[in-house]
């Protein structure tokens, strides 16, 4: 009954031992024993580590996560849709037109995210002034000026 | 190998598609605004700062369109994408309901733009997400289906609720509600695993058949005590009513408003569509093991409605900031709603018409309430009950229509406000649930301590400056003009108007 | 059951809770982080074990390659110096959080030694990602087009919630 399944369970086994063996067991009987404090650093042949690792990083890893899991999960949908596409697709092309509105709605997502340079890793001296995204709200010049107008009308 | 070698039923398949026209024909409304939100979300992208207000007038325009569309719709009920969504008159009330009251929200984030900013591509494509949520929420009948419009709705109102720029407590507000939400959203999902473990099926419609057969069984009760929790965080009702006070302070006033009344209405949409379902009449509910009633139904209703209106009206009491204290009224109206709902199927469900009614007036008191405050503090720059001493000589029409709202609120006539209060009251002594009535009248009762309140700081006392405020900029005048006018309007024609005499759900 | 499947469930079950309990146990939050990723993937082996393929796939890819990088990187984002879990636990929470534990431990216990179960047939366990899809593609098309319009409001929102904040920061 689960036979469909005993391959991956062989797979996942048989790399579960390789990694385990190899890192804890093979390498232990290989590798030459040297007691010197230089093996001990993150870089051994390198520029020696300042510092904690646990700094405060960017934001900007999480929003690269946040995109990386929504589309994680769209192939999550996609993924029982190919598995019937070639069937269903004999009926005609509607089962291609669902996926392809599927598809576009989260590409408004995807262009939203990158035309406003959230995916940009090195952000330009321009965006950061001008801004892709206005902040009339924090400028105080502009503020005075639409209450200004707001008293005039 | 996998299952691809599964031999598909291609023959039914090709019936679906054939039937998919007449499901999307009446589904128009909901296509136009999920257009309208990729493309105010696409267009912000290109459009210079200048003419930032060009996303106003398209979520505005797709809005209108959509209602139109709404009027439009089939009148024939049926059901549309094989069960998922009911094509009836009652989701078609509460959709207009819920579009009337998103061009109203349009409108008071213009007026409210000192404090929302100016720049709102992502505001206004997030608001009508929020929209197409609630509407689906009116007419969903499959709970998968409610279930992802419950969650659309809410998603989109935890982003737009931290939409005031440089604002800690407006982050504060959407943290708690996004937490508070989830647990909410955890709830029910696992009330709706509950019954379809129970039953197999995931349509609202077989609830009734199951509730009859399920006579003894308590997971039942607990499994229906769950999804009812979960639409009680949307409703604002007791026992998942803490999170109003804080959200509907920290979010931006037009936002603030957009929750009162769009997000509770599609609430009691999904609440009357599942205990219309459920048929409260009967005599269902959790049942002990030996099949005696332990509680039914319209008891537990109407226990939720009586605490909810009692807290909601005592911590009202003493609030000092407006739009805080209008929260707690808030939770207190979902109080009187509810008790429209314990008596549902009364005299020819007149409890479920009155609900809907009133559902109607309150969109359009606290719609013009708030809208209220917003021309307010654009001049007096304050939230503050204090702010609006003497307000009634400095800015005579704001206080004069404010006066109007609260006595809607209040439920004092010639407002619509009684006229809905009536019906709802009625209903609940047809019902023989006297005790709740008259819970109802006390709760009225203090509750015209703090409206009264306001009343007073307008005309009677004076404060320092006596130079009256620059009158409002005409938006504002038109809409709080433009709420006031049906408030007053519903109580003369309310009776005769008959909209709500005659909804009825599918199935 | 037979013993070799027997001997799989339980290696599954183990490779769940084990972990688990590894999660109670560390002292630093990120191993706890980590001991969370081998429990999931050991319920993603349970799911293939009881024929749900979709929903034992999903997890490995959502849960295992998603979620778990979510938290990995929020624990970065937010933090200034290293976390100790030991820090947290506070010793005046001991004894209420011995009762609610025993209480719940308790309840368990009952329901599952009250409820009879019926064990069903062993019967052949056809895969369901094909037939989740005919169902997405046909049924449930409107919730699988609705989905999207949700997916797009959690990255639009995210992704602006997140690049105020930086903003601010």
């Amino acid at each position: 009954m689960h036979v469909q399944f005993a391959n991956i369970v062989v797979f996942c086994v048989v790399g579960a031992l390789f990694v385990i063996l190899n890192v804890s067991v093979v390498s232990r009987i290989l590798r030459p024993t040297v007691r010197d404090p230089e093996k001990y650093e993150t870089y051994e042949c390198g520029e020696p580590a300042i510092g904690s690792a646990w700094i405060r990083f960017d934001m900007r890893f999480y929003t690269i996560a946040l995109v990386f899991v929504i589309f994680a999960v769209e192939v999550a949908f996609m993924y029982p849709w190919a598995l019937v596409f070639k069937q269903l697709s004999a009926v005609g092309p509607f089962v291609f037109i669902e996926m392809v509105v599927f598809l576009l709605i989260l590409a408004v997502g995807f262009i939203y995210a990158w035309a406003k340079g959230d995916l940009e890793w090195v952000r330009s001296i321009a965006s950061q002034r001008g801004g892709p995204e206005g902040r009339s709200g924090s400028n105080p010049g502009n503020q005075t000026d639409s209450s200004e107008r707001k008293n005039a009308a | 190998m996998l299952a691809a070698t599964k031999q598909l039923d291609t023959k039914a398949f090709a019936e679906f598609v054939s039937g998919v026209g007449d499901s999307v024909a009446g589904f128009w409304p909901e296509i136009v605004l999920g257009i309208t939100l990729c493309a105010v979300l696409l267009y912000d992208l290109v459009l210079s700062r200048e003419r930032s207000k060009n996303t106003a007038y398209m979520a505005f325009g797709g809005t209108l369109l959509s209602l139109a569309l709404v009027f439009m719709l089939p009148s024939e009920p049926r059901s549309l994408f094989s069960g998922m969504l009911a094509l009836d008159s009652f989701s078609t009330f509460f959709k207009a309901v819920i579009l009337i009251g998103t061009l109203v929200t349009v409108a008071l984030t213009q007026l409210d733009k000192e404090n929302i900013g100016a720049r709102l591509g992502e505001y206004y494509g997030i608001l009508l997400a929020a929209v197409l949520g609630m509407m689906l929420m009116a007419s969903s009948t499959n709970m998968i289906m409610i279930y992802l419009a419950v969650e659309l709705a809410s998603l989109s109102s935890y982003v737009i609720v931290a939409h005031r720029r440089q604002s800690r407590i407006g982050s504060e507000a959407s943290l708690k509600y996004a937490i508070y939400g989830s647990v909410a959203s955890a709830l029910m999902l696992y009330g709706i695993s509950l019954l379809f473990g129970m039953t197999g099926s995931l349509s609202v419609m077989g609830l009734a058949d199951l509730g009859i057969r399920m006579a003894t069984d308590v997971g039942f009760g607990i499994a229906v005590g769950l999804v009812l929790a979960g639409l009680a965080y949307k409703m604002a009702a007791f026992p998942m009513h803490f999170w109003v006070p804080d959200v509907y302070q920290g979010a931006p006033t037009a936002v603030t408003a957009f929750l009162s009344v769009a997000s509770k209405t599609a609430a009691f949409a999904i609440l009357l569509r599942f205990m219309a379902s459920l048929d409260p009449g009967s005599a269902t509910g959790i049942k002990m093991a030996d099949g005696g009633l332990f509680l039914d139904w319209t008891s537990i209703l109407a226990v939720a409605a009586a605490v909810t209106m009692t807290l909601g009206n005592l911590a009202a009491l003493f609030q000092t900031n407006i739009k805080r204290m209008l929260g707690y009224s808030s939770i207190a109206h979902a109080g009187y709603i509810l008790m429209g709902v314990a008596a549902l199927e009364v005299s020819d469900y007149a409890g479920f018409k009155a609900v809907a009614f009133y559902l109607l007036v309150y969109l359009f008191t606290n719609l013009g309430a708030f809208a209220v405050v917003i021309v307010v503090s654009n001049q007096v720059k304050s939230e503050e009950i204090e702010a609006y001493k003497g307000l009634g000589t400095r800015m005579w029409l704001p206080a004069l229509l404010l006066t109007i709202f609260l006595f809607s609120l209040i439920g004092m006539p010639p407002t619509a406000g009684f006229t809905g209060k009536f019906l709802l009251f009625r209903a609940a002594i047809d019902k023989g649930l006297y005790w709740l009535a008259i819970m109802g009248g006390i709760n009225t009762a203090v509750s015209v301590y703090y409206y009264m309140r306001i009343l007073k700081f307008m005309y009677l006392e004076d404060s320092a400056e006596k130079t009256p405020y620059p009158a409002p900029c005409l938006l504002g005048k038109v809409l709080t003009v433009g709420l006031a006018l049906p408030v007053l309007l519903l109580f003369f024609l309310g009776a005769a108007a008959g909209w709500t005499k005659n909804l009825s759900l599918l199935g | 059951m037979s013993f070799y499947e027997g001997l799989l469930f339980y290696l599954l079950a183990a490779t769940a809770v084990l972990p688990g309990v590894m999660i109670l146990f560390s002292r630093d939050i990120v191993h706890a982080a980590f001991w969370l990723l081998a429990s999931l993937a050991g319920v993603a082996g349970l799911y293939l074990y009881l024929g749900a393929d979709f929903l034992g796939f999903t997890q490995v890819m959502i849960y295992i390659g998603g979620i778990m990088i979510l938290i990995i990187f929020g624990l970065m984002v937010t933090h200034k110096q290293k976390i100790s879990l030991s820090q947290l636990a506070q010793k005046r929470l001991l004894v209420p959080a011995v009762i609610t534990g025993g209480i719940i431990l308790t309840a368990l216990l009952y329901v599952i030694n009250k409820t009879t179960w019926k064990p069903t047939a062993s019967e052949e366990m056809e895969p369901t990602s094909a037939d989740i899809g005919y169902l997405l593609m046909s049924d449930y098309l409107l919730p699988f087009e609705i989905a999207s319009i949700v997916l797009l409001v959690g990255l639009v929102g995210g992704v602006y919630i997140a690049r105020r904040k930086e903003r601010e920061a």
